[in-house]
């Protein structure tokens, strides 16, 4: 039996490497889509790193839209669930927001379905109320995310939308400003205008 | 025959795999060299938090609850506000409202704020010193202010405490037109077809103090710049308008500059908007300026009338 002779470790892994490239495209199917929820592998376990009352909620604990803090929260929450569907017309968006940051939002959730991605992250939230007043109040924020949240949304594979990088925890330092109507509170707009560094 | 074959496909599927092996190590972030010790990158921002951002204008637009007003803002002027020589007095000091604590390590300056930074940096070029300027400032039509400021040496932590921190909001209605006619448009009454209509801003401020609640609560005061007035699909005037004073106008005389004259009975409305230039204190160490315009409108009945009663009258009240 003749042995081949001539490859070397190298060519060996790149075989490996090259295999495996082929399977997984092999096992995509269908035109680009958003797919729901139980179709995309979930986040792993280790890039939880949200406290308790922050972590992404599956249960279905009322939100007293009369608390302040507990719509800003929820408000996340909404954000998060839209972005991780692709959908952005999720109805927890409305329920807690208002425009602009509400239009915003949906924008986005829209532009990243255009490449045909997801973002999949849970966000550490420290809100600071730095004023609030009759039916206006305004937040500071340092939003805190995990690193590798954007996946393709058919194959669930680990893919960056265009201008983001998908191997670094992220930050977002931000003036949150919400507004109460009718005895409800709803975030409304977001600004980075000469707000300092998280 | 196979053997001979065989080098060949070999070749190919190693140029194959070595290509895919490139791309590979492409998507793959390169490791650092040896001794590459910069300063740690921050991290980036997020899709989710980008998204959320709005125009500077639209963030200050929204902080108006109100829905009877509206409220447009093109953002913050940057370096619209040029410092003009001069010793801060002590009352200024004792009575200092905005920006950074004094007990900051800094130094007292006057600032000369308008409409954007070319316009500033020719009006503190003019009028290089404080009495000059605000002598020049005095001039509404200038539209332009001069304030104290604390310039702290170094940028203060983001939770120092600010003095003067917004603790009410002063509301936005003293800062939208306040609509009144003659004849009055307003319960029981209403304006005539057919006769000449007077327009007028009930708050004719030209300066007024405002404070915001908007970048952790803002002070300073707001210059007027002008008014617009739109009814019947048209805009008729840019200006405050002038009262009607039955002891020195004619009744049937035309407003000399606000008014109009509607041809139709039924219910009209009109659009008042007043533009502003912002001038204020923003923590930790800014004093901003942008320009903020609101709207509101209002309701008209218009009426028509046989004038029996004398011309006086008919423009006080109709019958």
């Amino acid at each position: 039996m003749r042995r081949h002779r001539g490859w070397s470790l190298l060519g060996w892994a790149s075989l490996v490497a090259g295999v495996s490239a082929l399977l997984l495209t092999a096992c995509s199917s269908g035109p680009p889509d958003i797919v729901s929820r139980r179709d995309v592998p979930t986040l792993p376990t280790e890039t939880r790193s949200s406290p308790p009352q922050d972590a992404a909620s599956q249960s279905a604990t009322p939100v007293d839209r009369t608390d302040l803090l507990a719509v800003y929260r929820a408000w996340w929450k909404a954000v998060e669930a839209a972005f991780a569907s692709g959908d952005p017309d999720h109805p927890d968006l409305a329920r807690y927001g208002g425009d602009p940051i509400l239009g915003a939002e949906q924008r986005q959730i829209r532009t990243l379905r255009e490449q045909g991605i997801v973002q999949r992250t849970m966000l550490t939230l420290r809100p600071r109320i730095v004023h609030q007043t009759g039916d206006i109040a305004e937040i500071a924020d340092c939003l805190r995310g995990p690193a590798r949240t954007y996946y393709d949304a058919v194959t669930g594979q680990l893919r960056a939308p265009r201008g983001y990088d998908n191997e670094s925890p992220t930050k977002d330092a931000l003036l949150v400003s919400a507004h109460r109507r009718g005895g409800y509170w709803y975030v409304v707009a977001a600004t980075n205008e000469g707000v300092q560094p998280c | 025959m196979l053997s001979r074959s065989r080098p060949v496909a070999s070749a190919l599927l190693t140029v194959v795999l070595s290509a895919l092996v490139a791309v590979a190590s492409l998507a793959m972030p390169a490791a650092a060299a040896p001794g590459d010790a910069g300063p740690p990158a921050e991290p980036p921002g997020s899709a989710i938090g980008d998204g959320a951002i709005s125009d500077t204008g639209d963030y200050i637009a929204a902080s108006n609850p109100d829905p009877t007003v509206d409220i447009t803002s093109s953002g913050i002027r940057q370096n619209a506000c040029q410092r003009v020589a001069g010793v801060v007095t002590a009352q200024e000091r004792a009575e200092y409202q905005g920006g950074v604590d004094p007990r900051v390590e800094g130094r007292w300056e006057y600032r000369l704020c308008a409409a954007d930074e070319a316009t500033a940096r020719r009006y503190a070029s003019a009028h290089p010193d404080v009495a000059s300027a605000r002598q020049f400032c005095a001039n509404q039509a200038n539209a332009c202010a001069v304030l104290p400021y604390w310039q702290p040496n170094n940028p203060p932590p983001d939770n120092v405490e600010i003095r003067g921190r917004v603790s009410f909001f002063s509301g936005y209605l003293r800062f939208t037109p306040s609509l009144g006619t003659a004849p009055p448009f307003d319960a029981g009454h209403g304006v005539i077809t057919n006769f000449p209509t007077w327009v007028w801003d009930r708050i004719g401020n030209p300066v007024q103090p405002i404070a915001l609640p908007i970048f952790r609560g803002v002070t300073g005061i707001a210059i007027r710049l002008r008014n617009t007035w739109r009814t019947d699909g048209r805009q008729f005037c840019t200006k405050l308008g002038t009262v009607y004073n039955p002891a020195r106008h004619r009744p049937a005389d035309p407003s000399p500059d606000c008014g109009y004259t509607y041809r139709n009975q039924g219910r009209y409305e009109i659009r008042g908007c007043k533009t502003w230039l912002v001038i204020v204190y923003r923590p930790p160490w800014f004093v901003i300026v942008f320009p903020m315009t609101l709207c509101r409108s209002f309701n008209v009945p218009v009426l028509e009338t046989q004038v029996l009663l004398g011309e006086r009258e008919a423009r006080v009240r109709p019958s």
